[in-house]
């Protein structure tokens, strides 16, 4: 059993407090009532506990243990281009959040083409208080859980793109999410909302990270919404702090011929979550998931994937890759449902997972739940170590053992990361693979 | 002496395989084994490279002068063995590039030489693949990863061009290539001999041994050496088989 219920719901009512009295005045009745209903949600959703089939194997007392605030600082001295932990993509537009506030100083959305919106979702709303209001929460709905609740209950800002019926973007839009330390644990919440007008194409690049000692616990929500032959190909790339808790949830629904792409990275937190829910609302959809897990000691990660087949003759491919290198835990629990009238439902899963460290722990639960006829899906799943053989192949032409083990370890990766489609991503992800891996070597994966 | 192997005795899995072998290898030479299937050949070749799961109960292997079995795997790389695999692992997700360099500098590393750099590094890979008819698109993919078996040989070749050994072991680099590609792997391996290294081909086939003319050729059965020779008797071999030394041995 977790913290007990009450403190649990105690928890989030003081940390959802704390967050409204930061909100700005909305003077928007839509978003007020919208945020109102996550309230009593937060009342009325049952807490969360092991008996939920997606809370079994995470534990988040180490969580409920910390009091979050709301960052008070002034975000426009956090950082400048200069202090950014991280480098940002050349040749993107580009919106920056300094722990869930809205950094205009770093972001860059000159001269974006005709048909497409891309402000942050408080301007947004203070311009025009209904265009974003008219899908916002239309996806989530009231959420799945508590953390979706609190996301909604201080519903304020995060990324709002918009495209237009036709529009291709060449040039992708970069989301990058700084986690900044202060001297309280903070709290910082994100709502975005992404919507692709039938045919509009886009590539949208996420990305995490934090400041060495950030204690901030990332609680992002992102609702999708691709119409008729939309394709967005989303790009998340999360490696903040071994201090930090990061959870992100995905709302993705899909219209006839959508193309839905997701890469997701997920290296850094002491706790990692994803959740992804993707319904299709047409036929033909595609969507195509992988994910790369790293884990090390004293973290956990946590995926979660919710597929919704309703409809006929919509493909899904997810294709997740685990990677054990130090004393810590994956939980992997992936769902697919057919329902009685998806026919010709195209549906893949598979988990793979590499433990380097003898004391890592991973839980890994495909799920196929199958209601229809003349379907073709399957799963697989597996966990495995270091095939001695190729260990010794690669010493035989003078390698080292511990170099050995990263060129595979990370040989074992590419399968995910080369699917990031950009080269300086690409490095950046093996590099840091590369670094971690390098630092455990040596105590065959014990740190 | 390059290599020297006395009354070597290995077991596998509490099974004995090699059961008192000797032989003796000299720098500039190049020796050939031949022997019946499962007689351990490879085995040998295993134990010299230094691979796991190999109980060495008895015996003795000197390399240049020392100690081989005290070496590690890549020690014994880096000091210039080198073990073209009957069987080549593949590597997926490992680009074959990364590998070959990994590989090159890791033994320049050890000879304090500095690592190339990757415009010299690609001007070297590219010359070797040609050298030994490596179609060039074959070391941008995984290493062996779907690779045909000829192609596997082939790579297995490339790295020992690349990485000049003083002492190749060649484990049935020959088995399963087309007249061509044996060609091709014949001159790749003669253009690697020279007065400071040492070649030994492990092999069922008389046609490699036209190609590459060998010192000597040992036979290889149950464990021992029972025969050893020059090339005439790899031909004679070819006629006989083995029978008549398995006989004899019995006798
Ligand atoms: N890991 C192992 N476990 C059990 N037996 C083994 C193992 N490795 C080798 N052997 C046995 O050792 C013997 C020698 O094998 P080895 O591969 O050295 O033969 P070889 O002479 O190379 O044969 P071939 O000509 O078929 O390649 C065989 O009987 C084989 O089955
Ligand atoms: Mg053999």
């Amino acid at each position: 059993m977790m913290t007990g219920e009450v403190e649990q719901r105690h928890w989030f009512r003081d940390v959802a407090q704390r967050g409204v009295l930061r909100l700005p005045v909305a003077g928007n009745r839509r978003l007020e009532q919208l945020r109102e209903k996550a309230n009593r949600a937060l009342d009325d959703m049952p807490a969360i506990g092991r008996r939920q089939e997606d809370w079994r194997y995470t534990r988040i007392d180490s969580l409920l243990d910390q009091d979050f605030y709301p960052d008070e600082t002034d975000s426009d001295t956090s950082f400048t281009s200069d202090t950014c932990p991280v480098t940002p993509l050349t040749d993107a537009w580009r919106l920056v959040f300094v722990n869930g506030r809205y950094a205009p100083q770093l972001s860059n959305d000159a001269n974006r083409p005709d048909g497409v919106t891309l402000v942050s979702l408080a301007e947004s709303l203070a311009r025009d208080p209904q265009q974003a209001m008219r899908w916002l929460g239309s996806l989530a709905g009231q959420g799945r859980h508590l953390f979706h609740a609190l996301n909604s209950a201080i519903l304020a800002d995060g990324l709002f793109l918009h495209v237009e019926k036709g529009v291709h973007l060449e040039q992708p839009v970069e989301l990058l999410c700084l986690g900044a330390a202060r001297t309280q644990a903070t709290l910082a919440p994100l709502r975005n909302l992404v919507v692709l007008e039938a045919g509009a194409q886009l590539t949208l690049v996420e990305r995490f990270v934090s400041e060495a000692s950030a204690r901030t616990f990332h609680n992002g929500l992102t609702e999708i919404r691709l119409e008729a032959g939309a394709t967005l190909n989303h790009i998340c790339f999360q490696d903040v702090a071994r201090s930090a808790w990061h959870l992100d949830s995905l709302f993705v629904s899909q219209d006839t011929g959508s193309q839905y792409r997701g890469v997701s990275l997920m290296l850094g937190g002491a706790w990692s979550r994803m959740e992804y829910k993707v319904d299709f609302t047409g036929e033909d959809a595609v969507c195509d998931l992988a994910g790369l897990y790293a884990v090390g000691r004293g973290q956990l990660s946590d995926i979660h994937l919710d597929i919704d087949h309703s409809l006929p003759s919509c493909r899904s491919r997810s294709n997740f890759r685990g990677l054990l290198y130090g004393k810590g835990r994956a939980v992997f629990d992936g769902c697919i449902h057919v329902g009685e009238a998806a026919r010709q439902t195209d549906a893949q899963l598979r988990n793979d997972n590499l433990v380097l460290a003898p004391d890592a722990e991973i839980d890994t639960k495909p799920r196929l739940e199958i209601y229809a006829d003349e379907v073709k899906c399957s799963h697989g799943t597996t966990v495995g170590r270091l095939d001695p053989q190729q260990v010794f192949y690669l010493r035989s032409r003078g390698i080292d053992e511990a170099a050995a083990r990263i060129l595979l370890a990370t040989g074992f990766a590419a399968e995910i990361t080369r699917r990031l489609d950009d080269p300086v991503l690409c490095e950046l992800a093996d590099s840091l693979l590369h670094d971690r891996l390098a630092a455990t070597a040596d105590g065959a994966g014990g740190a | 002496m390059m290599l020297t192997v006395r009354n070597l005795h290995v077991d596998v899995e509490g099974k004995p395989i090699l059961k008192g072998l000797d032989l003796e290898i000299d720098a500039g030479e190049v020796h050939a084994i031949m022997g019946p299937n499962g007689s351990g050949k490879s085995t040998l070749s295993h134990v010299l490279a230094g691979r796991d799961g190999y109980d060495i109960t008895q015996g003795e292997v000197q390399y240049r002068g020392e100690d081989l079995l005290a070496l590690c795997t890549e020690e014994r790389a880096r000091k210039g063995i080198f073990l073209a695999l009957q069987y080549p692992v593949e590597l997926p997700g490992v680009n074959n590039l990364t590998f070959l360099r990994e590989s090159l500098n890791a033994i320049r590393c050890a000879h304090d030489q500095p690592e190339l750099d990757s415009a010299a590094f690609m001007r070297r890979v590219k010359q070797c693949a040609q050298q030994i008819g490596l179609d060039e698109t074959l070391l941008k993919r995984q290493v062996n990863v779907g690779f045909s078996g000829g192609e596997k040989k082939r790579n297995e070749i490339l790295q020992m061009a690349l990485l000049e050994p003083a002492l190749a072991i060649l484990d049935e680099t020959d088995s399963g290539l087309d007249i061509d590609a044996m060609r091709v792997i014949a001159d790749g391996v003669n253009a690697l001999r020279s007065a400071d290294r040492a070649i030994l081909l492990i092999t069922h086939y008389q046609r490699l041994l036209d190609y590459i003319a060998p010192d000597r050729v040992h036979v290889l059965v149950d464990g021992r050496i029972v025969r050893s020779g020059d090339r005439e008797l790899a031909l004679e071999l070819e006629q006989k088989g083995y029978g008549w030394l398995t006989e004899g041995a019995a006798a």
